[in-house]
């Protein structure tokens, strides 16, 4: 007597293996979109864009309403906390003069110091593993992924006019950066 | 086939997602009552008046220096497993008004960016 499998496991029109086996697919593939990781990108941009103009402003020449008229209101004050500033806390030292100050002459104590900021980062990432990523996660490890690359881009822009007390800028500092997408410069914000 | 198509469904809800954040920090001030300050005519009381206290102020040999600070952004992020994307865009609004020894204002400067925040759905 020879058992027919066909009447073991009935189906009348085939759909019930059809569909087992669609889940499995679809199972696998998920495990499988798991296992190859993911492309994450994040942008960010913060502030108003920041003219190059403060580059023409010369010390001991140029006056405070010059400085307003080239750049607009400051963001804030030197010595403050501005909302954005706390990117720049550990950058303020890669400050490059851009004019400097004429010879013989100092930064005048009190005055107006004005600070202009911008900031554009972009990060790219592709992770792989993610499962592993999670467990390492869940132990209490830092939960990288067992491989990762990407590209990250932060541009921060930041310029500083000293003005003297009687509205005469003492000097400018800026940080201005381009910013190239395929060898040519583009405008973030 | 539906019990496939409803597990697919239910990973789908379960493994992506999508949001957008509004952020403002501080007060905007308000452009009509900017307008309506001109040097020479607008006393530092009527700036306190309209606009409130200031968020920073600073002192030259001739008078104080006013400045007021508004910013507002724009978040969004997609979650699609495979591929994921997250903006954020931040615009500012500036004030910054200088008084005289008289108390009457001698210069402003206006800014007004914050409406120009976007959420970005594209890199």
């Amino acid at each position: 007597m020879t058992k027919n499998t066909q009447t073991l496991f009935p189906s009348p029109n085939g759909r019930g293996k059809s569909a087992s086996a669609l889940g499995r697919g679809a199972l696998c593939l998920l495990i499988l979109i798991m296992c190859l990781g993911a492309c994450t990108i994040t942008q960010i941009t913060q502030g108003a864009p920041l003219v190059r103009g403060a580059l023409t402003l010369e010390p001991e020449v140029a006056t405070l309403q010059d400085a307003l008229d080239l750049l607009g209101p400051p963001d804030g004050f030197c010595g403050e906390s501005v909302f954005y500033e706390s990117a720049l806390s550990d950058r303020l030292d890669e400050l490059e003069p851009v004019l400097p100050a004429p010879p013989g002459s100092h930064p005048v104590p009190g005055g107006l110091c004005m600070i202009w900021v911008a900031d554009f980062a972009r990060d790219a990432q592709v992770d792989f593993g993610r499962p592993i990523q999670i467990a390492m996660r869940v132990l209490g490890g830092a939960g990288y992924a067992p491989l990762m690359f990407g590209t990250d881009i932060e541009q921060v822009y930041f310029i500083r006019v000293h003005v003297s007390e009687d509205g005469i800028v003492e000097s400018v500092h800026a940080r201005l950066p381009p910013l190239e997408r395929g060898g040519v410069e583009v405008n973030p914000f | 086939m539906r019990r496939a198509i409803a597990l697919a469904l239910i990973l789908a809800t379960l493994i992506t997602g999508c949001g957008w954040f509004r952020l403002k920090v501080g007060s905007p001030p308000d452009p009509n009552e900017v307008e309506r300050i001109i040097p020479g005519e607008t006393s530092r009381r009527h700036v306190e008046e309209t606009l409130g206290a200031p968020d920073a102020v600073a002192r030259l040999a001739e008078g104080d220096v006013y400045l007021y600070r508004y910013d507002e952004g724009k978040m969004n992020f997609l979650l699609l497993l495979l591929f994921n994307w997250g903006s954020l865009d931040v615009k500012p609004d500036r004030l910054l008004i200088i008084f005289d020894e008289a108390g009457m204002v001698k210069n402003v400067a206006w800014r007004h960016a914050s409406d120009t925040a976007e959420f970005r759905f594209l890199p």
